[in-house]
């Protein structure tokens, strides 16, 4: 009876497991996948994510069973170029910079079912990030944006007041006039310095998270579950073509986990250390997405993971993503990951929908 | 709604404008017009962010004339490098955009706008919004 009712904690602790059992994910769960804390619990449906978003502080309450949380702490004002790790001066704009380091990300999740409850969170963050171009490049291209915007509003204000002279450009008539026109115009604005931010070169995130178990939902029956420490670096060179980029992942990680079945003794007190590396590769040629990711599991217990993924987005807010591949064996011996699904609104990151078998 | 600044006595008065809460777009300027209400809508601001600062921001100006005529504010974002992102999302980050626009008296006193008018007017084939603002001065 007992091991009936840890199932659901094996579907959520084990490695792998998650993925081996559930069914396709409701995309109100892709959107929280990339949490730290279920990064912990390898309740994602990729391992190896580079996630540099600063994230309002949300609480996600589906209801009282399923609680989870995230938000970047430290964010400052954010009213220059903060997000990219820069500020708020033309100076400020460097090649690298090591400033998201102090805006972390925190994570956390109480998942509760009738016999069980899990809580886990966890802290990611950015350590440091290289940009493709130059500090004084990446300066000059800023102005150069802003010279021709400044040069574009001029222009159209002036074809606007000649056509409508008798309207104020105080009033929202004038403004979707002027907004008409801007749109119209064939002016390209150079795009060096957004491409630049887009995608830089090279990040490195590290991140950590710790898990609980609370058996039969009692606080004094609280085990210790997880702790896992990782690093990714994303490595992204630049292929021909506007959009045509190659991602490489390195990822490494140590995980104790120390609520691992025991089939000899049908309970949970296996400790288990596991130390994981492995890669990812993705190419994005224009609305296509391939990638293969392959991790190895040293420690206790060798193993490994290789699944491969495809994306194509049908349009801005649609997205079909399949995969096929083994994952790492979990206590019910499978090891079969296959995933199709269709996401939409949400931005593009590595979240998926998953069918496992 | 109409905004309005109380000049009282004075005949000088500055302004600032700040932006924050930007998550992801690039910042570009602030345009800020006088309008004396001659009948002449001027062609050029008379205050733009300066050219070192990459927030759009109006750092507190000198003070100046007003003749209670009416300030206009205009800023300009792009949001290149977040194209990626679906129309609901980018407008989900422009909302929570933070704008304070501030006017100054010539005795100490402020006010702070938080409003800008209308909605956000997007020009989606250069990846770029902007927003207007007007405060009456009486």
């Amino acid at each position: 009876m007992r091991k009936l009712l840890l199932v659901p904690v094996l579907v959520f602790t084990q490695f792998g497991v998650s993925q081996n059992t559930a069914k396709t994910a409701d995309l109100k769960s892709a959107e929280i996948s990339n949490s730290t804390a279920l990064s912990l619990l390898d309740n994602t449906s990729a391992v190896i994510i580079s996630n540099p978003d600063c994230k309002d502080f949300s609480v996600n309450t589906e209801n009282l069973s399923n609680i989870s949380f995230d938000g970047t702490i430290n964010q400052g004002k954010l009213s220059g170029l903060e997000y990219y790790g820069f500020g708020k001066t033309k100076e400020e704009i460097k090649q690298v910079t090591w400033n998201k380091f102090s805006s972390p990300t925190i994570s956390g999740l109480l998942n509760k079912n009738d016999s069980i409850a899990n809580f886990a969170v966890g802290i990611s963050t950015n350590v440091v990030t290289i940009y493709r171009s130059k500090g004084q490049k990446m300066r000059d291209a800023y102005g150069v944006l802003r010279r021709a915007v400044d040069d574009l509003d001029d222009f159209a204000n002036e074809i606007v007041r000649k056509a409508h002279p008798d309207l104020n450009p105080a009033s929202d008539e004038y403004n979707k006039e002027l907004q008409k026109t801007m749109d119209s115009l064939s002016t390209k604005l150079p795009d060096e310095f957004a491409a630049d931010l887009k995608k830089p070169l090279l990040m490195f995130d590290i991140a950590s998270a710790y898990s609980v178990l609370y058996p039969d939902n009692k606080y004094k029956t609280s085990t210790p579950d997880r702790l896992g420490f990782w690093g990714t670096i994303t490595f992204s060179p630049k292929l021909q073509g506007e959009k045509n980029y190659l991602n490489l992942y390195v990822f490494g990680r140590y995980l104790d986990d120390k609520a691992v079945y025991d089939k000899v003794n049908d309970d949970y007190s296996d400790s288990f250390r596991y130390y994981d590396y492995g890669g990812k590769a993705q190419i994005d040629f224009n609305n296509v997405s391939v990638g293969y990711e392959y991790i190895v599991r040293n420690g206790d217990g060798k193993d490994y993971r290789s699944v491969g993924f495809v994306q194509y987005k049908l349009n801005t807010d649609v997205y079909l993503t399949g995969g096929f591949g083994k994952n790492f064996v979990s206590d019910s011996d499978k090891d079969l990951v296959s995933m199709f699904g269709i996401r939409w609104g949400i931005n593009k990151k590595d979240k998926r929908d998953w069918q496992n078998e | 709604m109409v905004k309005e600044f109380d000049t009282g006595t004075c005949e000088k008065i500055s302004t600032s404008f700040e932006l924050s809460k930007n998550k992801g777009f690039i910042p570009l300027f602030t345009k800020v017009y006088l309008d004396l209400q001659d009948g002449h809508f001027p062609n050029q601001p008379f205050l733009k962010t300066p050219e070192h600062l990459t927030d759009a921001s109006i750092p507190v100006s000198k003070p100046f004339e007003h003749s209670k005529g009416l300030l206009f504010y205009k800023t300009y974002l792009s949001y290149k490098p977040l194209e990626t992102l679906s129309q609901k999302e980018l407008e989900k980050r422009v909302n929570a955009l933070k704008f304070s626009y501030k006017v100054y008296d010539c005795n100490g006193g402020e006010k702070e706008f938080n409003e800008y008018d209308f909605e956000p007017y997007y020009v989606a084939s250069k990846k770029l919004v902007y927003f207007v603002n007007s405060i009456d001065l009486i």
